[in-house]
């Protein structure tokens, strides 16, 4: 019996993931990927001149950055267990494959945001 | 008049037959009829080595679970009249357990389940009831009581696709059980169940699919449980990363 | 008589089975759109903290039909997720008062009451600075 195992953690930040896309995913969606860039509620260019010090202020950024990971991880987490549940030979490998991945872009995606 | 309906059952003599197979009967039937008179009447009149287990025919025994046309249900609170429209039902033992005969299951890899989560009272200190009683308000007892109302039918295990996958998983029933002695005010036993179901088939296996819930007949809800006890086992298994593993079991 | 037990095999496609099933692996499906929806607002994040020509960029691209597609089935993934999960939210985190609980249906109506907060909070956002 073996209690040395991450699966609380990978469980923990899909939860975090699951409930920060549950409450902000699809407004985000709708309002800034599909209503925005339409210019349905004001212009692209001037969101961008209003908002582009804030995002990239730091701190800002690294939230902004941390909860979008956490949906990411979310996603991956679940993928992994579709294929297990799917009877694919899954094994802890391929989880650190999708959790690296996810890892690695937010990293990238906070290192050309900082510098 | 009477009606008639086939009711396949599922058979397996071990020793001379394969793999189970489905033998059907025509039967006449009656608007009161569960699925256990039908198996009565059949094994009166039809096939008297046909094998089941029953006792209560009232929902409270456990011992009765089967899976009528595709569903784990207990057969004595299902109807035949139900599946009437359908015309025909099939009886087939629960069978993400071992099947020994029929509709009989090894239902030892379920016992051994229940008992790893040390399933009673674990008291810091063990006092005798004349030197003082152990209180518990109605709200204290609201806490865990719905988790008391598991009368080990299985149904969950035969519902749950990850048992299916994995059958070391903890599963449904026994997770519910610990949770319900975790949730007692007399009991202090957290740590020792949370370290079995901390085990990576301990409770991790669980994606909340629901469906035990679904087809709990006493509304134990032991999804629910599972994600409670996930919450609550993370701060525990924090903790024994710390420690040194034993050599045990 | 001696035992000789059968241990059936779970079915490749048990998923298939019953509706149940097919909605619980219906339910885990939005985790792709979820995936790449977060890949294209990490995208767009990194874009809105840098030049206003990548922001430019972001946004056109956002107004491409193939993305406008798959946003729409992203929302739609991301809004079936929502469902799921507050239904999940009373089973996973009962509230107890007294002798009972919260039903189950105020916890989940008010899970709807914070989405719905946060599209009425990003609406005025982007009315407000765009």
């Amino acid at each position: 019996m073996s209690n040395k195992h991450m699966k609380p953690v990978y469980w923990g930040i899909f939860s975090a993931g699951g409930t920060v896309a549950a409450l902000l995913l699809a407004p985000l969606l709708l309002v800034l990927c599909v209503l925005l860039p339409f210019g349905i509620l004001g212009s692209p260019a001037d969101f961008y001149e209003s908002l582009h010090a804030l995002a990239a202020n730091k701190l800002v950024y690294l939230i902004l950055a941390a909860l979008i990971f956490s949906i990411l991880w979310h996603g991956v987490h679940r993928f992994y267990y579709i294929l297990h549940d799917m009877h694919v030979h899954v094994g802890n490998r391929t989880r650190w494959g999708f959790y690296g991945f996810a890892i690695v872009v937010f990293l990238f995606v906070l290192l050309i945001g900082w510098f | 008049m009477s009606q008639t309906i086939t009711l396949e059952v599922m058979r397996y003599r071990p020793g001379v037959d394969a793999k189970p197979w489905p033998q059907a009967f025509q039967i006449e039937w009656t608007q009161d009829m569960s699925i256990l008179d039908a198996l009565a009447l059949i094994k009166d009149d039809f096939e008297p080595e046909l094998a089941y287990r029953w006792s209560c025919r009232m929902e409270v025994c456990g011992s009765c679970g089967m899976v009528v046309n595709g569903e784990p249900k207990l057969a004595c609170s299902t109807f035949v009249r139900d599946y009437a429209a359908k015309g025909k039902i099939t009886v087939g033992a629960l069978d993400q357990f071992p099947i020994e005969k029929d509709l009989i299951v090894d239902a030892d890899p379920f016992i051994q389940k229940l008992e790893s989560v040390k399933p009673y009272i674990i008291s810091k200190k063990a006092r005798p009831l004349s030197e003082k009683e152990h209180k518990q308000t109605p709200a204290q007892l609201a806490k865990f009581k719905q988790y008391t109302m598991c009368i080990n039918c299985m149904l969950c295990y035969q519902a749950c696709p990850q048992v299916g996958i994995n059958a070391d998983f903890l599963g449904p029933a026994a997770t519910a059980l610990a949770h319900r002695y975790n949730l007692d005010n007399r009991d202090s036993g957290k740590a020792q169940r949370f370290k079995v179901m901390n085990d990576e088939n301990g409770i991790w296996p669980c994606t909340f699919v629901g469906y035990c819930s679904e087809v709990c007949p006493k509304h134990v809800d032991p999804a629910g449980a599972i994600q409670q006890v996930k919450a609550a086992a993370v701060p525990f298994w924090a903790i024994s990363q710390l420690q040194k593993e034993e050599e045990s079991k | 008589m001696s035992r000789k037990p059968y241990v059936a095999k779970q079915s490749a496609n048990w998923y298939l089975q019953n509706r149940f099933f097919k909605l619980y692996m219906l339910r885990e499906l939005t985790s792709v759109p979820v995936a790449l929806a977060a890949l294209n607002l990490f995208w767009g994040l990194a874009a809105l903290a840098g030049s206003a020509e990548a922001w430019a960029a972001w946004a056109g691209a956002q107004t491409h039909p193939l993305v406008v597609v798959f946003n729409l089935i992203a929302i739609a993934a991301a809004c079936f997720n929502s469902k799921t999960w507050f239904e999940a939210i009373p089973k996973a985190m009962p509230i107890q008062k007294g002798e009972t609980f919260v039903p189950a249906q105020k916890l989940i109506r008010a899970a709807w009451g914070a989405f719905a907060a946060v599209f009425v909070l990003l609406v005025l956002t982007v009315l407000i600075f765009a």
